[in-house]
């Protein structure tokens, strides 16, 4: 049985197809404090012409800058299987025994290449959500602890991983760019092995805010916090975007290059099991703008990178962290 | 880097091709830039070539010019590493157009006229496969290295230029 979920495709005939999404994300946290980004996802069916594959392959460096890139192609030119999404110079695909998803980054006109190998790093219970998602709903898997291997190569200098930290998760489901709908979403890592996971469904102002998801990952163990047992701080502020992709869509955008984002966001949770509080300070953002295939409409997904601090209370001890995070803030 | 499969196009046949696109996928769209348009002509450059566009009896007209030939305004300007940088998120359009790299001369209607031009291609191009097509071929065939340049630096400029007009507009009480 595979440890990674499979690509959810609309069947002919169905009436939401013309909505249908489809995405595969694997973030990698390098020891020095670098994230890097690989996702593809697919906007509408395959029945449709104009529908494509997007793929995204990007690194924050430790000056805050955004290597890499992204492709867009036509649905039908991307190579798709039950498990893979694969274009010319960006791929994520699970291995046919199920056990391990596989990321390749061929970008050497932006300097970017990669061949990585991620693997769970625990037994973790899976879990499937669905929601309720502007017109449609939305569907989320995670594998949220990873061990990554393999190699980078960025301006030509190689780096080679070796049991690096990683996040992965697939969400699908039924939407429009452009609809009022969003997420807010986040990773954390944090040594030597807790992983706080964290989401909740908003609309685009960030106004009316669904239920809060939040976990924390201690090793073997999952803890998952209740809406109710969840708070949720933010403070935003004006930030400059160091990268917007793709290039043609941020020079129709140019509203969109500063906007309000979390600078700032604070996590608190109790149960009668744990109690945590995570800070994430916000030191860089990219931002990635989806347009909707099938009619006008954009989504803004604005990627935040920077450390983030644990303070958790966990069967009777104090746990103290301080790690690397990434925070998506859609609009 | 060529693209050995695909004809080598000038800046003209470049546009007429795209325009041709967007025509058969959203004809209505078309005939949104032909209204923008009007009766007025304008001079497109792309590195050193050159082309007149304007509308003539309700269909695109396109003059090629000489290479590097003087523009009358209304005209826009600029070359493929600057379009290379902005596609590739390195750039803004904004700050294209303050360091010079995309000339852009004429009426302020003119030039917001040809801004909401580029604006409907763009959309467009979102939606329309062979829009995307041509434009990918259109790049592969024009030099277009460097595309980073020196965009640490001028983002940390920019980044201590917008902080100082932020302060300014919080003092003057213009931000909520």
């Amino acid at each position: 049985m595979s440890a990674f979920d499979t690509l959810r495709p609309p069947l002919p005939g169905d009436p939401s197809g013309a909505a249908y999404k489809d995405w595969l994300h694997l973030n990698v946290f390098l020891p020095d404090g670098r994230l890097a980004l690989v996702n593809l996802s697919l906007h509408g069916p395959g029945w449709d012409t104009r529908s494509r594959a997007v793929g995204v392959a990007m690194l924050c460096d430790q000056d805050g800058d955004w290597l890499g890139g992204i492709e867009i192609a036509g649905h039908a030119a991307a190579r798709t299987g039950a498990q893979g999404i694969l274009l010319d110079t960006v791929a994520l695909a699970v291995s046919p025994d199920g056990a391990t998803l596989h990321a390749s980054v061929r970008r050497a006109g932006d300097g970017v290449a990669a061949d990585l190998v991620a693997r769970p790093a625990q037994r973790l219970p899976s879990v499937e959500m669905t929601a309720a998602f502007g017109a449609g709903w939305i569907g989320w898997t995670a594998v949220p602890v990873l061990e990554v291997s393999g190699t980078l190569r960025l301006d030509g200098a190689g780096i080679v991983l070796n049991g690096a930290r990683g996040y992965h998760d697939h969400n699908w489901g039924r939407w429009f760019w452009g609809e009022d709908a969003a997420w807010e979403w986040g990773a954390f890592m944090l040594p030597p092995d807790l992983t706080v996971v964290f989401a909740r469904g908003t609309d685009k102002a960030h106004r009316r805010l669904g239920p809060a998801h939040l976990s924390l990952v201690c090793g073997p163990r999952v803890i998952a916090f209740t809406p109710g047992q969840i708070t949720v701080a933010l403070e935003r502020g004006a930030m400059a975007i160091r990268r917007r992709l793709p290039g043609a869509l941020a020079a129709i955008h140019p509203d969109r290059g500063m906007p309000e984002l979390p600078l700032r966001l604070v996590l608190k949770a109790s149960s009668s099991i744990a109690d945590l509080e995570l800070s994430f300070a916000a030191r860089s953002a990219a931002q990635l703008i989806l347009a909707e295939p099938t009619r006008p409409g954009a989504g803004f997904i604005n990627e935040l990178a920077g450390p983030c601090r644990l303070t958790a209370r966990l069967d009777g001890r104090t746990i103290r962290a301080e790690g690397f995070g990434v925070f998506e803030y859609v609009e | 880097m060529s693209n050995d499969a695909a004809p080598v196009l000038h800046l003209r046949g470049w546009i007429a091709a795209l325009f041709a696109a967007l025509k058969a996928a959203e004809p209505q769209r078309a005939e949104a830039i032909r209204r923008l348009a009007a009766a007025d002509c304008a001079r497109i450059g792309l590195d050193s070539q050159r082309v007149r566009v304007d509308f003539h009896n309700g269909r695109l007209r396109l003059i090629r010019l000489r290479d590097d030939a003087p523009c009358r305004p209304p005209f826009g300007i600029t070359d493929s590493a600057t379009v290379a940088a902005i596609l590739s998120g390195w750039m803004e359009l904004g700050e294209a157009v303050r360091l010079d790299r995309i000339a852009l001369q004429g009426s302020a209607d003119a030039v917001m006229r040809i801004c909401a031009i580029v604006e409907i291609l763009v959309d467009s191009s979102t939606r329309i496969p062979a829009m995307q097509a041509l434009s990918r071929s259109f790049l592969a065939q024009r030099p277009a290295t460097g595309s980073r340049g020196d965009h640490a630096f001028r983002h940390a400029a920019a980044a201590r230029t917008a902080g100082r007009e932020r302060e300014l507009l919080l003092r003057a009480g213009l931000l909520g």
